[in-house]
């Protein structure tokens, strides 16, 4: 494996934060959050070399995009183990007694998120979470402007749609966050 | 094409969109966690850069001592800077430069062989060096201990060692990095990464699907370990108590 270390250094010092948010968005649970984004730049260190620097992001977008798959699989065999030994809950209860307001956001956040088709959260990561603009996520999803809107229009549909069920559901009350 | 507004953004939009959103953007891995991945990462790179110099060092044979001191002054320096990071969370904030520096320098020796930019599958996940927070201090304090030179150097070969095993573990060959790590146990019989080699040979027999022996030398490892950062991982791994 040959790495140019010092642009890896370069690269994780300033990606790190977009990285781990996209891999937290992706179904990273937060605690795997960490090794999951030392994993992206590890992976991709052996291609870097290849790798202009403007497409940089991009490239760690997709390499997390992968890893966070991968996560999301594994942690769904491990589901599958526990349902087949024990009764799993029907639904994630959420006790305002138990929980603060943050955890019991970052919960519905991530809930939320998994609810969303991912060829739209993709686009909807990038654009209201992470503030890139539409252009720049055409080229980094390579994908023509009209379909990053479209995605984007139906992305936030889907999210407010996931927030307005999970509020009846819950009770979740505006404002509980913050 | 015009942007539109970001829902945050938006007048009288959803206040708990808007909350949900907000803490979507401030999300991030904690200054610890920072400080981990980066050092791990830069651990990795530089065992990385000093087994790739000793290899090609072999190869021309020439410069021998020349590239062997180099890719031993970039794990001397870079690997306890790594350290150090790691352990900034016990003491004082942790420099983060030193490590990057002592990287640039032998950087621009090493070009990547030319592969598809294409992102590659990930593999499952090992034990990252990021877990590094076990080591033993670098230089012991007792006047007997070998130089810091030479301990460092010999740290630096452990974990050219141990990432010949993670790798082959991420490559999806439990066999390979079992070999390696028995290799590992050959040429280090008194080692400083002890800890991480066990904690990789379970995740190898894991892989394998020896899970009888990866449970039994977890729970081994957790009996002696039971406060290790590894122990969350074996547990959840192998089912071990």
């Amino acid at each position: 494996m040959a790495i140019d270390s010092a642009r890896l250094t370069r690269v994780a010092q300033e990606h790190l934060d977009f990285v781990w948010r996209c891999l937290r968005r992706f179904g990273v649970p937060a605690g795997d959050a960490d090794d999951a984004a030392q994993q992206v730049f590890l992976v991709a260190a052996d291609k870097l070399a290849d790798v202009p620097v403007e497409r940089e992001r991009a490239f760690l977008f997709a390499t997390a995009a992968r890893i966070a798959a991968n996560a999301r699989r594994s942690i769904r065999r491990r589901q599958t183990a526990y349902d087949n030994l024990s009764q799993a809950p029907e639904e994630p209860t959420m006790s305002q007694d138990e929980l603060s307001d943050q955890l019991r956001a970052r919960t519905l956040l991530d809930q939320v998120m998994a609810d969303m088709p991912e060829d739209l959260r993709e686009v909807f990561v990038l654009f209201e979470i992470e503030e890139i603009s539409i252009q720049d996520i055409a080229t980094t999803l390579e994908i023509p402007v009209g379909t990053v809107g479209s995605r984007l229009r139906r992305a936030r549909q889907a999210f407010q749609q996931a927030v307005t069920r999970h509020r009846a559901r819950t009770g979740f009350k505006q404002g509980a966050v913050g | 094409m015009t942007d539109p507004t970001r829902l945050i953004d938006e007048a009288g939009g959803d206040a708990l969109e808007g909350s949900l959103l907000q803490l979507a953007r401030s999300e991030g891995p904690s200054s610890d966690g920072r400080r981990k991945i980066l050092a791990g990462i830069a651990a990795a790179s530089a065992a990385s850069l000093a087994t790739q110099q000793a290899q090609a060092a072999s190869t021309a044979g020439k410069g021998l001592t020349v590239v062997k001191w180099g890719a031993l002054a970039v794990a001397a320096v870079a690997i306890p800077a790594a350290i150090l990071l790691l352990r900034g969370g016990h003491d004082s904030p942790a420099p983060q430069a030193p490590a990057a520096s002592a990287l640039e320098a032998p950087a621009t020796e090493v070009k990547a062989t030319p592969a598809p930019a294409t992102p590659v599958e990930a593999a499952p996940a090992p034990v990252a060096l990021e877990d590094l927070p076990t080591l033993p201090s670098v230089a012991p304090a007792t006047g007997s201990a070998p130089s810091g030179r030479q301990n460092q150097g010999s740290l630096a070969d452990e974990v050219a060692q141990l990432q010949k095993a993670k790798l082959a573990l991420k490559g999806g060959s439990p066999g390979q990095a079992l070999a390696e790590l028995t290799t590992y146990a050959q040429r280090f019989p008194r080692p400083m990464l002890g800890a991480e080699a066990t904690v990789l040979r379970i995740e190898a027999l894991s892989q394998r699907g020896d899970a009888a022996r990866a449970k039994s030398l977890a729970e081994g490892f957790l009996a002696k370990n039971p406060n290790s950062p590894y122990a969350a991982r074996l547990r959840s791994l192998t089912g071990a108590r």
